[in-house]
């Protein structure tokens, strides 16, 4: 039986999968270094990462919540953004999980969602450090 | 002489009831799971699990009504092909009440109601038919599942062609 792994990032009760090489480093919410016009920054490997927050409808928030005490530092090797999370695990999922592309009806362009995941009764959005970096550098824009 | 066919009425909402072919309507769920998705169009902004699979919920209501309830209390699930010969697709659609079947005579064609006379709407029309003195639409499901409605209905929305995925 085939396990599939992903980085579980929480974010207000949702649960937003992204590949586990995708995901860099995790840092400390408190490590924040504070910049004008933006929630921050946090350093890591010699780069500076800056920090993004969504809200439980996936739609960017300009402030932090408390509840959002890490930050995991998302890359596809050309671009990288962190993204504040109330929770971030490894999970795998069973092959006989449920996991179906996002209907095309229900796609926009701008969503990061690829694909659908129900596994133990809960709903996950599957994405990729591609597609929700450029989410979330669109919403900046 | 005129014969009939078997069809399904679906009540989606006060005064938006329309029809699908016997063949088309797969199962009624009266207990649905339903999931909401972020990031999707007002009117399917959900799933069901369903049969090992994760199907997209349409309210139809809300095609009309960005703002019309949310709420599903029944779910039908509707099968539909792109093109004759095709897998079977499927879509679930929340219902008011529970669907039910009626016997439908070719000759009691009526005109368009006027709601579908919109080019949006148009295309969601195979034919049209009277029952308890309300004109009735017999829905293309395969329309309605289409990202060609997806994307009028964006456009129509003051949505940018451009955050529309193909």
């Amino acid at each position: 039986m085939t396990a599939i792994a992903y980085a579980n990032l929480t974010i207000d009760g949702q649960s937003l999968l992204l590949p586990q090489t995708d995901v860099h480093h995790i840092a400390l919410a408190g490590n924040i270094c504070p910049q004008e016009g933006g929630l921050g920054f946090v350093e890591h490997a010699g780069l500076e990462w800056s920090v993004h927050a969504l809200d439980r409808e996936l739609m960017p928030i300009g402030s932090l919540p408390e509840s959002r005490r890490l930050v995991a530092c998302i890359t596809t090797g050309e671009q990288s953004l962190a993204l504040a999370c109330d929770m971030l695990t490894t999970v795998r999922f069973e092959s006989e999980s449920i996991i179906d592309d996002l209907p095309k009806m229900m796609r926009l362009f701008s969503s990061p969602i690829q694909s659908l995941l129900y596994a133990d009764g809960a709903l996950h959005f599957v994405s990729g450090a591609g597609p929700l970096i450029a989410y979330l550098l669109s919403k900046e824009a | 002489m005129s014969t009939s066919v078997n069809a399904w009425i679906l009540g989606a909402g006060s005064d938006y009831s329309f029809a699908v072919a016997e063949v088309e309507m797969v199962e009624y769920l009266p207990e649905p799971i339903v999931m909401d998705v972020p990031l999707s169009p007002h009117y399917c902004s959900a799933v069901i699990p369903w049969r090992e699979r994760l199907l997209p919920l349409m309210h139809y209501q809300r095609l009309f009504e960005p703002t019309a309830s949310h709420e599903q209390r029944h779910i039908g699930v509707l099968a539909y092909q792109l093109q004759p010969g095709e897998p079977l697709r499927h879509l679930a659609i929340a219902l008011s009440a529970p669907p039910y079947r009626i016997a439908v005579t070719d000759d009691l064609s009526e005109d368009l109601p006027e709601r579908y006379a919109d080019p949006i709407y148009r295309p969601l029309v195979r034919a049209v038919f009277q029952h308890n003195g309300a004109a009735v639409p017999v829905i293309d499901v395969a329309y309605l599942a289409s990202t060609m409605l997806r994307d009028s209905m964006l456009e129509r929305m003051f949505v940018t062609p451009n955050t529309i995925c193909q």
